[in-house]
Formats: structure tokens, C-alpha cells, sequence
């Protein structure tokens, strides 16, 4: 169950959304993420679908793969299509509904474009390895470097989180197993019980992650690790004239859905 | 003091993806009550899914779990009443203590089960008599205790619930020899006072051979064998082929016996190899 | 030649605790050699290998490594990529989520050229035998597989001495024999210094010298063979024997062969 959590997962492989530069990765998914807010008619948000449907088969990534990762997001979708349902104001659907057809269409854009929001997200992080995509995101902010911001430490939190999701995630599953042949019961009761039964669980993971990050820390220091200063990375980032394509393609992309919001497309 | 009886036991993971795998296929077993088993296995043979299965914790894709006659995963309700009768330690767990003291951490089953206060407090008592936590470490913290003594206040919280059978999934793993002998003594000590049946996942094959009355061998999701260890150790050249381990003292009395020795009956521990020996005339 | 570690009378108490965990350790280890090193939990024997390479540094005496004084903070880094430290749950020493990546981290952090660190990395991979699992997920492998990445990814440093503290406790004994194969090999093919600490006697047997530990002092010190041999002293530790030694002490036969071929061999010879 907990073990179907694909957040942070990575499919290795070798089309070409794997091998652009994580950099130009990155700077696309904004560009992608800018495009999608900007589009307003069915034109617009269609073009979209399109786009992201061609990144999906180009990377070989199946269908079923995104919906395992929006399976924990269905309760936000589900909410803001709600909201979006019952408040907006103008004719109703049927005569005396609070249903209106500009809600129907607000709400149906709203999941369109979370749910788009989310896939592109998956196409980066199940193309691109956690070090690449840090390593990436390290580079992209080290002028931020110049205003003191310590980029390599926070990007380095950033994989370690990436790298000790999974192996929580079991850890989790091993508690929680541990705990009903206890008889503890997460089912069952109200809202506090259910918030109390927690504690069995939160409790000695918790602990646990204290004490990884205790081990952790030794083992990196006994790996040499001191900061950024002076490191090297065995995988060099290189731009290759396919990047300047794919953040040419961004680009016009971005321009023509902004072109079509102007006709109101 | 519960019997167990298996039927047509088969479980398959992530069934319909492209991730299936089936851990278990077609396990039927009758175990008595009061029986002491053992069982060994590789890593990934299916004996953890399988002792997972024993106490509802896994719901089988296909065949019945039957404790005492009544299958365990009839309803919800059964499902949730088996955890009070099958009580299984998993790995490690130490890993699983949250409460401020020890008392209340071994307290946390009885709690569970709905007893009443002078009964939790008599089970919390006993199960830490059996596996030798002193009285003055009941009101510390389980996390300032050592590693050998957290491990022994984990068993004990699922003694407390006195189980009618008791499952235990490498209840050694990590120790010392010092600390491995005294789980296995504390837990020879339950089940000689309660009678429970016991069931506990090995790697030692020492303490297997010389603890139990039967032992069954897991290989790839199949029962590879099922016997007392006489049976079991006077076919080692299967459990090599298996690819586990054999006793050390088997391990000598084979290869005495390719030398030429022509030693006598099963030889699984030390005693039975000097009794041996002393047979062909060595001392 | 000068012993790659030495020991100089060293005591070690914890800042706040009132025990003394190390008693006046005196202790040299040749360059080359695999040594073990057996005692029950509390000891003193994991302590010993954090002084190896300056995670703890002693409270009286000294330990030189390569002539290095572990106390020189200057030094710390020339000492750390001199002993690699590999330690007992695999999980919290893995710091990628690709096998390789993983691999890469200590030269990485060395700064040692892009080009050097995959040859490294390659080599590193080759040497434990997982090389074909590079671009795995690490949280995927079994214990033995992730220990030996661990390994690795310390070898990549190219240290002189490897220290492994208790690195098969949480293993089954499948990636026990994988573990103790490896680091086996890498003394004896690759000459490096190979320090294991365990509770677990049978992976001794193949050492060229057992240390015994009890209440922070060394009990024992010599060949597994000579040191087995001891059976009461053992026992007293709460240590096993191996079997081949226990039947060789009782049938009142010399010692001296730990393996049941060679075990077997004398108790035949006897009966002819």
C-alpha cells in the first residue's frame, strides 16, 4: 500500500527527455508550468494536452505510471473541482441548480491543469536521476551563491530527502505491522483516536530517523565530505545542441499559448 | 495452546501489475498445538510472507488459515480476534517501542485487547518475569536500555497478550552469543510454563536443530521439507543443495563419513557427534 | 617495515559516561594483513575501530595511522581517505538513490577529476561484483548487495586499510559469505589492510590474526587457530568455538584445523 508512493521515483533509461541536461529539464518544466497557467480557451489548454501527451510517449513513460503518482493527490483535485463546482456564478445547468455551466467549465479546467501541473512533474523526476536533478537545480541557483545562499547544502538536503523517502516508506509499512499484531487498530474511532493511534508509529520512526541521521553523518565524514569546497561530480553537465532546441520549442510554445489567450482561444 | 492448520495457502504480491510475484504457492500444514517448530529458509523463500499470514496480518489470494477450526479471515471481526491468539515478533523488534517506560510499552498489547487494569498489570508482570527484564528497569525509558535487554522487552510485549501461539522472526538477528542464548532460553522458558506453540524463523541452524521438534524448509514459495531434525539432518546433502547451512556438527560428520567413518545416525549437535564417535571407537 | 596502525597505550572514556571503554590499548597492525577482531556486545571492539580513523580520538596515549596522529585535525582528510570506515546497517552509509552515484561520493568530495572518478567508480564496482547493478536503486538490493556497495563506495577512495565494524551483523548468512568473501579478496589480491569486526566466529577462521576484546581490554592476540584453541578462555568471554576446535580439544588432538576437511583428516588418521 504505502509502497505504491511514487513520489521521487526514477525510471532509468535512455530516450532523449533522459539525456537533455537536467538544467534544461528544469528551466522546461517552468516554462511548460507558465504555459499552462497562461492557457485560457480549450484551444490553448488542448495544445497543452497535446504537448504533454508527445513528452509522455517520447520518454516512454506509461499512462498507468502517472496515475499511480496522482493517486495521493486525488483528494486536492477532487476539493478545488468541488469548490470551483459549487461557487462560481451564472446560468445554472438546470433551472434552480446551484450548478452552473461557467462552474462546470472552470472546474473541468482546474483539474485539467492540476493534473497536467502534476504529470510534467512526473516527466521530469522519473527522467531525471535525483543527483542529476540536484545537481541541476545546484547549478541553476549558484549565482544565489553571491548572495550567500548556501545552494550546495540546501540541494544536498534535497537528495538525502530524495534518497531516505523509500527506505522510510518501508520502515513505516514495518512499524505499522509490528504495531496491529499488537492490536493496535488504525481503523476504527473519531478523529482523535484515529490522530492517537498515530503515535505508536510516529513515535519509534521518529527515533529511528534520529539515529540514520546520526550514522549518516558519520559515514559521510568518514567518506571525506566537507561541504562544497573543492568537490568534483563524475557526471559533468554539458550542453548539447538537442537543449538548445527543447528550450527553443519551450519557448514557442509559451508564445503561442499566449498568442491564443490574446484571441481568446 | 492453539492448533494451526493451513489449506491450499497461496499469496500473490502486487497481483495484475507487471510487478506480480507469488511468495507462497499451495502451502497446506497442520501444526499441533504445542508444537515447537522451526523454519528455515532463504532470505526471500516465502517463509516471512508466509508467518505474516498467521496472524491476518496478509490477506491469501487463495486457501484458508484455520486457528483452533475457525477461519481467521471469516470478518473483520475474526480478523482482529486472531491477533489476540497468534502473537508474532517481527525482525528487530526493538524498532517497534514508543512508550515512556518499559512497564507501558509491555502494556500496550493487554491495553489493546481491552483488559481490565489489575489484569494488564499481572500479564505486564509475568511476560517480563519470562524473558529476565529485572523489576527496577519497568519505569525507565525502553530507548536507555541496551540493545539485548530492548529486544527481550519487545518479545515480552507480545507475550503479555498471551498468544496461543507464538511467532517469532529471527528473534536473534544482530545479537551476540551471549545475548542469542539468552532469547532462545527465555523463550524455551514460555513455552515449557504455557504450553504455547511456538513457531521461530531461523538462520542459526545450531539453535534450529538442537531447540526444536520439527523443522520445515522453505524454498522458492514450496515446503521443501518437513520432518523432525533426525529426518532433516540425516538428508543434509538436500539442505546443501538447497543452498542453506547445515550444523556445524553435521558439517564434521560429513566429512568424517567421506573419510571413511562410518559414524552412526543423525548428527546435528555436539553431543550427538561425541556419542558418535565415541561409537567408532575415536575416545 | 612500520605497522600501518599502531596503538600507544590508549584509553578512551565517553565525555559524560563514567566508564572506561578502552583500558590502555597497546596494538600494531602490519600493512597487509586481515585481522579480526571478536568480543561481546560492550567490549570495547567498535570503539576500537572508531579510533582508527579519528571518529573518536583517544582520552590518553595515541594511535598513528601511516604515521599520522589521529588527534591532528590538520590531517583529518589525508587520514580518512587512509582508512576507510564501513559500518554495520547499510542503509545509513548509502547516500544516492543510484548505485554508481553512490560509488562516486568520496572521490567526488576528494575533488579527483571527472574521468578518474568513473574509472574509479568502475573499478570499485568490479572489485565487490556489482558492477552489472550500477544503475540500480539501492533500497532495492538485499543486505549482502548493499553492504557490498558500501565497500565500494569506501574503495573508491583507494584507502590503505579498510575498517569494517560489525558490517555482517544485520545480514543473512548468504550475504555474510558475500561480505566476508569480498573484503577476503581485497587483502589478498589488492595487498590492502583489512580490519573486521564481528561476533559472528566463523567469519574469523579465515584471518591471519584474531584479536580477542573483553571490558576494553585485548584477551587474546595470535592465529585463529591458536587463539580457538583456548576453548576456557572463550567460554569465559561468552564466544563460540568453532565446532572442528571443540571436538579436536575434547578428543585431546592438537588444534590446528579449523575447516572440517582438514578436521575430519585428523580424526581418521587417529582411528587407523
Amino acid at each position: 500500500m504505502l509502497k505504491d508512493v511514487t513520489l521521487g521515483q526514477y525510471f532509468p533509461g535512455n530516450t532523449v527527455t533522459h539525456r537533455l541536461d537536467p538544467r534544461t529539464k528544469i528551466l522546461l518544466l517552468i516554462l511548460l508550468i507558465v504555459a499552462i497557467f497562461m492557457a485560457g480557451g480549450w484551444v490553448g489548454n488542448g495544445l497543452m494536452i497535446a504537448v504533454t501527451a508527445v513528452c509522455m510517449i517520447v520518454s516512454r513513460i506509461k499512462p498507468r505510471s502517472i496515475f499511480k503518482g496522482l493517486k495521493p493527490m486525488l483528494f486536492i483535485i477532487v476539493f478545488t473541482s468541488a469548490l470551483n463546482l459549487f461557487y462560481t456564478e451564472g446560468t445554472p445547468v438546470f433551472p434552480g441548480w446551484i450548478i452552473t455551466w461557467e462552474g462546470l467549465e472552470r472546474s473541468a479546467k482546474m483539474v485539467l491543469r492540476i493534473v497536467l501541473l502534476i504529470t510534467d512533474t512526473f516527466l521530469l523526476t522519473y527522467t531525471t536521476s535525483p543527483i542529476a536533478l540536484t545537481d541541476g537545480m545546484e547549478r541553476l541557483l549558484s549565482p544565489l551563491k553571491k548572495i550567500r545562499v548556501p545552494v550546495h547544502e540546501i540541494t544536498m538536503m534535497i537528495s538525502m530527502a530524495l534518497r531516505f523517502i523509500p527506505t522510510l516508506i518501508e520502515e513505516t509499512d514495518k512499524i505499522m505491522s509490528a504495531q496491529k499484531a499488537r492490536g493496535a487498530d488504525f481503523e476504527t474511532g473519531g478523529l482523535v483516536k484515529r490522530a492517537k493511534a498515530l503515535i505508536p508509529i510516529l513515535v519509534p520512526l521518529f527515533v529511528s530517523s534520529f539515529r540514520r541521521a546520526d550514522e549518516l553523518a558519520v559515514a559521510m565524514e568518514s567518506r571525506c565530505y566537507h561541504g562544497g569546497e573543492g568537490r568534483t561530480r563524475m557526471k559533468q553537465l554539458r550542453f548539447a545542441p538537442r537543449d538548445l532546441w527543447a528550450l527553443l520549442l519551450g519557448a514557442a510554445l509559451l508564445a503561442g499559448v499566449i498568442v491564443l489567450r490574446q484571441f481568446g482561444l | 495452546m492453539s492448533e494451526l492448520r493451513v489449506e491450499a495457502l497461496t499469496h500473490t504480491y502486487s497481483a495484475g501489475t507487471p510487478f506480480e510475484k507469488t511468495a507462497i504457492e499451495n502451502i497446506s500444514l497442520t501444526i499441533p498445538s504445542g508444537q515447537f517448530v522451526g523454519l528455515l529458509g532463504h532470505t526471500g523463500s516465502g517463509k516471512s510472507t508466509f508467518i505474516q499470514h498467521l496472524n491476518a496480518l496478509l490477506k491469501p489470494t487463495g486457501g484458508t488459515v484455520y486457528v483452533d477450526g475457525e477461519d481467521i479471515n471469516k470478518d473483520k471481526k475474526s480478523r482482529r480476534a486472531v491477533k489476540n491468539k497468534v502473537g508474532l515478533v517481527f525482525q528487530y523488534p526493538e524498532y517497534q517501542l514508543f512508550e515512556e517506560t518499559v512497564f507501558a510499552d509491555i502494556a500496550f498489547g493487554p491495553r489493546n485487547m481491552g483488559l481490565e487494569k489489575a489484569e494488564i498489570e499481572q500479564r505486564v508482570r509475568e511476560a517480563a518475569h519470562f524473558v529476565g527484564v529485572e523489576e527496577e528497569l519497568m519505569e525507565r525509558s525502553p530507548l536507555e536500555l541496551s540493545g539485548g535487554q530492548k529486544r527481550r522487552v519487545a518479545i515480552a510485549g507480545v507475550i503479555a497478550m498471551r498468544p496461543g501461539i507464538l511467532i517469532l522472526d529471527e528473534p536473534t538477528a544482530g545479537l551476540d552469543p551471549a545475548g542469542c542464548r539468552q532469547i532462545m532460553d527465555n523463550i524455551c522458558t514460555y513455552r515449557r510454563e504455557s504450553g504455547a506453540t511456538v513457531i521461530i524463523v531461523s538462520h542459526n541452524m545450531d539453535d534450529a536443530a538442537r531447540l526444536t521438534e520439527r523443522l520445515i524448509v522453505f524454498d522458492h514459495g514450496h515446503i521443501a521439507m518437513d520432518g523432525s531434525p533426525e529426518e532433516i539432518f540425516s538428508k543434509p546433502e538436500k539442505l546443501v543443495e538447497i543452498g542453506l547451512a547445515v550444523p556445524q556438527a553435521t558439517r564434521l560428520a560429513m566429512a568424517l563419513r567421506e573419510k571413511g567413518v562410518a559414524l552412526e545416525g543423525a548428527v546435528f549437535t555436539h553431543g550427538q557427534l561425541m556419542a558418535a564417535l565415541k561409537g567408532v571407537g575415536v575416545c | 617495515m612500520e605497522p600501518i596502525i599502531r596503538f600507544e597505550n590508549v584509553h578512551f572514556t565517553y565525555p559524560e559516561g563514567e566508564r572506561e571503554i578502552l583500558c590502555g590499548i597497546d596494538l600494531e597492525i602490519d600493512e597487509g594483513s586481515f585481522v579480526a577482531v571478536l568480543g561481546h556486545n560492550g567490549s570495547g571492539k567498535s570503539t576500537l575501530a572508531k579510533h582508527m580513523n579519528a571518529i573518536l580520538v583517544p582520552t590518553e596515549g595515541r594511535v598513528l595511522v601511516a604515521g599520522l596522529d589521529t588527534a591532528d585535525e590538520d590531517k583529518l582528510l589525508e587520514l580518512r581517505r587512509t582508512v576507510g570506515m564501513v559500518f554495520q546497517n547499510p542503509d545509513n552509509q548509502i547516500v544516492a538513490n543510484v548505485v554508481e552515484d553512490d560509488v562516486a561520493f568520496a572521490p567526488e568530495n576528494l575533488g579527483v577529476p571527472p574521468k578518474e572518478i568513473r574509472e574509479r567508480v568502475d573499478a570499485a564496482l568490479k572489485q565487490v561484483g556489482m558492477y552489472d547493478f550500477r544503475m540500480h536503486a539501492p533500497h532495492l538490493l538485499s543486505g549482502g548487495q548493499k553492504q557490498r556497495v558500501a565497500i565500494a563506495g569506501v574503495i573508491a577512495m583507494q584507502p590503505r586499510v579498510l575498517v569494517l565494524d560489525e558490517p555482517t551483523a544485520m545480514l543473512d548468512p548468504q550475504g555474510r559469505r558475500e561480505v566476508v568473501q569480498t573484503v577476503t579478496a581485497l587483502c589478498r589480491e589488492k595487498g590492502m589492510t583489512v580490519v573486521l569486526i564481528t561476533h559472528h566466529m566463523e567469519e574469523c577462521i579465515g584471518a591471519d590474526r584474531l584479536i580477542v576484546m573483553s571490558n576494553g581490554s585485548i584477551v587474546a592476540d595470535g592465529s585463529p587457530q591458536a587463539v580457538f584453541s583456548q576453548v576456557e578462555l572463550m567460554e569465559r568471554e561468552g564466544l563460540d568455538v568453532p565446532e572442528t576446535t571443540r571436538v579436536l580439544h575434547e578428543l585431546g588432538l592438537p588444534t590446528d584445523a579449523l575447516d572440517p576437511e582438514t578436521c575430519a583428516e585428523r580424526i581418521a588418521a587417529r582411528l587407523r
